[in-house]
């Protein structure tokens, strides 16, 4: 085991390697720089700004000094946050984005599995309805619809939570987590509806049940395991996307967080922020997936490393 | 037993009819036009899609008012019979109808345009890789893979910030982001037509083998790329909305169906139908591509038949 995780984790690095290459050539191969900004900066302050950053050195080189950063740990200086190191943007944001982005995970799981479970054993029910609404829904409506209007909803008509600059605190989260939350049930209701049924329809049960077990054991003990493999799966892109990624939330939501400092990085031409953040992007996916992978060997006893 | 002339006669036909119906059998072709118009919901679909493609492409034609003539007397006001104004303006005193049928068009068209693109690099890129397998195929399946890695939402908004935004370059880039699938698609099916008696007919007269791949295995492929196609269309979509909601895709005064909710999300407390509106229609545009995509999928899936 320990030895596949350490070659899953030597193997991550030719990719992470490609992904920062590519960012980088298509930051650096792009007009406008990070210093074109409404205000004039004087031939010598520009001179000075870029040498201080590299800027001036050949591609190559550059390349070079971000690589021999990176491999410390410095993702390097920001462009706009003049006092500002990547490292600490990310220190400050990454705290929010964990909270937000884990609860709602968290709840989506329970959530979606527990729909699942009970569209499944129901067929044709009110529960496996909303299932299946739900999952064309989520695939149809994009968040930034259903977000403005659960603002237009809860804050403004029905005025249960409050609306503006975001805190850290429940009512402030309740809206961004449930937006997070209903997004993902979508994809995971639907999910575990279609492998449970599936395990259910598979020999082993139709033994147990010959057997004479009760169903709520069967499901609990004999399904429920095998059924979960395709939700582990989904995990993995669900997290980074709720975690790292989640910009049309976060922008909405004005919330501090890894997604809005990316857009805002993006917008600003803030080079070092933005690879940066994809740099730490590629680690999230490559820890996932290997949780992930970790996961599954431990809930199917056929998949051994 | 007797037969009166009139039941010979039927029984005769219905005979004839039965011979005919076994030689002439069903095409797969036929059938999957037949299974895709028994699904209603996918149907009623392509219907809506027609008539709001007519509406967005023709309503700006027959209206009275311009999408980008801004009319200070009449500035964010509700939806009204007068002037034509349906749905009222928005805070630039512009007509909001036919700034959403605009917006539509733009909406419509990048998901079409975007989506050729996308077939265009997919098909190529397949049909290459599984043409001359080999070490050819492992390399650029291999940079599939490292695509793949990159997170698709972190990718759109990457070319967007870097390459401009005007329409043209956001198709390009929006297709550059899509073509994944498609091209793994188009290379196992190229790898299962290549080893077909005509490819080998056409070596063997000589073709060049480029003209092999366009003239002889492309349009053999032709039937899965639609429908994959078909599926990537309300992916575009998505994407361009997103893009255009965050401030990254469409700029004013040209306008999209993203660009009109991010402008209504920022009024909703005083006009909600500016926010809800444009959000209707990109819904149903979403659900209905949804549906067709589906429904073709399914129409020609070999594995429900």
């Amino acid at each position: 085991m320990l030895s596949y995780v350490l070659k899953r984790i030597v193997g991550a690095i030719p990719t992470i390697l490609v992904v920062v290459t590519v960012c980088f050539l298509m930051l650096h191969s792009v007009p406008g720089g990070p210093f074109d900004g409404e205000r004039k900066v004087s031939e010598a302050v520009l001179a000075n700004l870029q040498a201080k950053y590299h800027l001036d050195e050949p591609l190559y080189k550059q390349y070079l000094y971000y690589l021999n950063n990176l491999v410390h740990g410095d993702l390097g200086a920001s462009f706009k946050y003049a006092d500002w190191s990547v490292n600490d943007l990310v220190a400050n944001a990454l705290p929010v984005s964990v909270t937000v982005g884990g609860i709602s995970l968290f709840a989506s799981l329970v959530i979606g599995v527990l729909l699942g479970v009970i569209a499944a054993l129901r067929q044709n029910s009110v529960v496996d309805y909303f299932v299946m609404f739900l999952g064309n829904f989520g695939s149809a409506v994009p968040s930034f619809i259903i977000g403005p209007v659960l603002i237009l909803i809860f804050c403004l008509w029905m005025r249960w939570v409050p609306y503006g600059q975001f805190e850290m605190s429940p009512e402030y989260l309740l809206l961004p987590v449930g937006l997070l939350t209903i997004i993902n049930v979508s994809t995971l209701g639907r999910v575990m509806r279609g492998s449970l049924i599936e395990v259910l329809n598979s020999n082993f049960i139709r033994t147990a049940r010959a057997k004479g077990l009760p169903m709520h054991t069967i499901v609990i003990r004999h399904a429920l395991k095998p059924a979960m493999l395709p939700i582990v799966t989904l995990l993995g892109p669900l997290a980074v996307s709720s975690i790292a990624q989640a910009v049309v939330t976060e922008t909405m939501f004005s919330i501090p967080g890894l997604g809005r400092l990316l857009i805002n990085g993006a917008l600003n031409r803030d080079f070092t922020l933005v690879l940066g953040l994809v740099v730490l992007i590629a680690f999230f996916t490559v820890l996932f997936n290997l949780i992930v992978d970790i996961v599954y060997a431990m809930l199917d006893p056929r998949i051994r490393y | 037993m007797q037969f009166t002339k009139a039941k010979k006669q039927a029984l005769a036909e219905s005979l004839a009819n039965a011979a005919d119906a076994r030689t002439q059998g069903r095409s797969p072709w036929a059938d999957a036009r037949r299974r895709f118009l028994k699904n209603r919901a996918a149907v009623a679909s392509v219907v809506i899609l027609l008539l709001l493609a007519i509406l967005v492409v023709a309503g700006p034609w027959v209206l009275p008012n311009d999408f980008d003539y801004t009319d200070t007397s009449n500035m964010g006001i509700a939806p009204t019979l007068e002037g034509w104004h349906l749905f009222g303006t928005d805070d630039n005193g512009r007509d909001l109808l036919v700034r959403t049928l605009v917006g539509g068009r733009v909406t419509f068209m990048v998901g079409l345009l975007g989506t050729l693109v996308s077939v265009v690099i997919g098909v190529t890129w397949g049909a290459v890789a599984g043409f001359f397998g080999g070490r050819i195929d492992g390399l650029m399946m291999r940079f599939v893979d490292v695509m793949y890695a990159l997170p698709f939402m972190l990718f759109a908004i990457l070319l967007m910030t870097f390459f401009g935004r005007s329409l043209t370059l956001m198709f390009v880039a929006l297709g550059a982001i899509s073509w994944l699938d498609m091209a793994r698609i188009v290379r196992g099916q190229t790898l299962a037509l290549k080893s077909k008696e005509f490819v080998e007919a056409a070596h063997a007269i000589g073709v060049s083998r480029r003209a092999i791949i366009f003239r002889h295995i492309v349009p053999n492929l032709l039937g899965i790329v639609v429908v994959y196609a078909t599926v990537t269309i309300p992916g575009v979509i998505l994407t361009e909305s997103v893009l255009s909601f965050l401030g990254l895709g469409v700029q004013d005064p040209m306008t999209s169906w993203g660009v009109l909710v991010q402008d209504g999300s920022r009024q909703m407390d005083t006009a909600p139908w500016m926010l809800l509106i444009p959000a209707a229609f990109l819904s149903v545009t979403m659900y209905c591509a949804n549906f067709v995509g589906d429904g073709l999928r399914d129409a020609l899936d070999p594995k429900d038949r």
